[in-house]
């Protein structure tokens, strides 16, 4: 009897959480719907003529101050570039979030006695005279690793498992027609830098299969005795970088932190060392980009420019040769 | 046959490894090892100065998934970002020398020397440092697992701890040994089973066959002919163009997750939730660019280890204390 209760008092805790794991995300669902209405969008456009670049310029704007409303409604930041998708998409995973937690509780509710019955062992194993504090340790450990998930709660050294993704809408990049870029921002032809072909990494183009024309980003140093030299964003050392400075390679923001970072990465990776270790032995970052040798490069001293492009290069199949077809400058950053 | 002989079959011995035992120390003296080892590396090898060149904007949860649903982040209050409402962010030298702290703690507790607290030390401020990169871009840099080891190491009894990494005595035994590896391995189960549950509920039941790897290998493949791109091994991805391939790996991969906290009970099935993690973590990191591979390391923790110390506990037999051979030798029992 004194375990029933016991298991009765352990289900009707494990209610308890799924029940704010069902209730919160609602809530959340609702004040982010609130705070992301049209209403205070149109009152920003009819204020601000030119919105989007308006936004672009001024990248960590307090919105909430020109708008009291999104304030008391949203405790997410506004990110002008990108935030709102994303923002959006994580409302479908909210309400996920919220049905699973639902179910749970529900059977819960539904099935009490079997479950009462499964909770038994737990609440005998508690109850042992044997090592009781170890047992409150490991019970107490174990709870708090558990009701982090219905929570969904980051506790800075737990995070409830990685999140699921998958490649469905990924589609391929070669496109049999040369994409169409405004005029006055495209270059081709002679009025191409010689330097582009840098960034390509010629040995791996036998493992595409398909012809047309590839579009992708790149990113350049630019040295004072003329060099110009292919680099990534590695050297940032960010997981994520573009919640920072934008899209990644594309119009940068915030360019003082950007280039701040670059140097601080190309000084530490050309002295072969990452950080302490040297570059051999040390354990790789997060997300890694392809590999780039460093240590030839001329000093970060005599670094003076950082640029960003938009690369279209042609593919024809049985021809190993990779000509730059078209390129468009993203971001020119002058570091001295 | 009866269900119960099917299953006993089919999943073998089922063993708790929560029963609270007298245990050897060997499997908590390569936890310790293990974990500083592994948290010197990343600390040694990471560059976290560069969120002392970052304003202080960029510390506003700009990740949706690190927010979702709290208005402030349990991670703001666990790993102690609050104190910048107060005080300004750190510069990078500030940084250089908490990263600089966090590896001699764990050299020294690699070593055996105070390594309680070092575990204690290197934790909270690397809890701090990954709650700096938290807060400005990303909820996740794989090291979880090594943070709750080291927490762990932390609330275990000194007395559990090795004191020299060149002497250990394995003759040893306590439950000190026993309930941190317990609650290890239910680290990592609840980890890994929770993401093949986040698979389940953000990608629903179909997850392995809306996967696509192979349309991940196409692009892959593009990626790999910039250096501008996220780290790519067109070799593999070359290998990977199969549907059914896709299909096969998703299946595995929703298992091995979605089971993985079965290695609390079926110690015959190990290997397999150990390996198949272990592939993922390969795959994912020359496919995708993402980087998980030193959790490989504290996979490898989850085989029972104190198996090993058999020969060697002779002398202990005949002491008459009891052994890490399953309940039925449980001291209680």
């Amino acid at each position: 009897m004194e375990f029933d209760k016991k298991a009765l008092r352990l289900l009707n805790g494990i209610q308890m959480v799924f029940l704010v794991g069902f209730l919160n995300p609602l809530f959340c669902l609702a004040v982010k719907i609130s705070a992301h209405d049209y209403g205070w969008l149109r009152q920003l456009r009819a204020n601000v003529p030119d919105l989007d670049k308006f936004l672009v310029e001024n990248p960590h704007l307090d919105l909430s101050k020109l708008f009291p409303n999104l304030g008391k409604y949203s405790w997410h930041p506004f990110n002008p570039e990108l935030g709102s998708a994303e923002d959006y998409a994580y409302m479908g995973t909210m309400v996920r979030i919220s049905v699973f937690c639902l179910c749970v509780l529900l059977v819960c509710m539904l099935a009490r006695k079997p479950l009462i019955r499964r909770l038994q062992p737990v609440v005998e194993w508690l109850s042992r005279p044997e090592y009781p504090r170890e047992r409150k340790i490991c019970f107490w450990f174990c709870v708090m690793l558990l009701a982090a998930y219905p929570l969904k709660m980051h506790l800075g050294f737990w995070v409830p498992g990685i999140g699921g993704w998958t490649y469905q809408s990924n589609v391929p990049h070669v496109v049999d027609r040369l994409p169409i870029w405004p005029e006055n921002e495209r270059l081709r032809g002679e009025d191409l830098p010689a330097y582009l072909p840098k960034t390509l990494a010629l040995e791996n183009r036998k493992y595409i299969k398909s012809e047309g024309f590839l579009t992708k980003n790149a990113m350049f140093l630019h040295f004072a005795n003329g060099e110009v030299l292919p680099a990534n964003y590695e050297l940032l050392n960010l997981i994520f970088p573009r919640y920072y400075f934008g899209r990644d390679y594309e119009h940068i923001r915030n360019p003082e932190d950007f280039a701040r970072l670059v140097m601080n990465g190309l000084n530490r990776r050309q002295k072969g060392r990452p950080f302490m270790l040297p570059k051999a032995i040390s354990y790789p970052v997060h997300t890694p980009f392809m590999p780039i040798d460093y240590s030839e490069y001329p000093p970060v001293e005599t670094l003076e420019g950082i640029t960003t492009w938009q690369v279209t290069v042609a593919l024809k199949s049985g021809d190993e040769r990779v000509p730059v077809v078209q390129a468009k400058k993203w971001t020119d950053i002058r570091v001295r | 046959m009866s269900a119960e002989r099917i299953f006993k079959r089919v999943f073998g011995e089922v063993r708790f490894i929560g029963v609270l035992r007298e245990s050897p120390p060997l499997h908590f003296y390569l936890l310790q090892a293990v974990t500083f080892f592994y948290m010197f590396w990343r600390f040694a090898s990471r560059d976290y100065t560069v969120y002392g060149f970052l304003a202080d904007q960029a510390f506003d949860y700009p990740r949706p998934r690190i927010m979702e649903v709290w208005a402030v982040p349990p991670s703001h209050l666990f790993s102690f970002q609050f104190i910048y409402s107060w005080i300004p962010h750190p510069g990078p030298e500030v940084i250089f020398f908490m990263q600089l702290a966090i590896v001699l703690a764990c050299f020294c507790g690699l070593l055996g020397f105070k390594p309680r607290f070092m575990a204690a030390f290197s934790f909270l401020f690397a809890v701090h440092i990954t709650g700096m990169m938290q807060a400005s871009n990303a909820e996740i840099d794989g090291g979880t697992l090594v943070l709750v080891s080291m927490l762990i190491l932390a609330i275990a009894p000194g007395r559990a701890h090795y004191r020299s990494i060149f002497r250990w005595d394995l003759t040893k035994r306590g439950v000190e040994f026993h309930w941190p590896i317990f609650l290890f391995m239910f680290t990592v189960g609840c980890f890994y089973s929770m993401s093949g549950l986040n698979k389940l509920v953000e990608g629903g039941v179909m997850w392995p066959l809306t996967l696509h790897l192979e349309r991940l290998a196409i692009t892959g493949e593009e990626n790999a002919l910039f250096l501008s791109s996220r780290f790519v091994l067109p070799q593999i991805s070359a290998m990977h163009h199969s549907y059914t391939f896709s299909v096969i790996s998703g299946v595995i991969t929703l298992t091995g997750e979605l089971f993985f906290i079965s290695i609390l009970w079926l110690p015959r099935w190990r290997p397999f939730f150990v390996l198949s993690m272990a592939g993922l973590h390969l795959l994912v990191f020359v496919m995708a660019g993402i980087n998980f591979m030193g959790s490989v390391l504290l996979l490898l923790l989850c085989f029972e280890w104190n198996r090993r110390v058999k020969d060697s506990d002779l002398e202990s037999i005949e002491m008459g204390i009891a052994h890490d051979d399953g309940p039925e030798h449980d001291v209680r029992s």
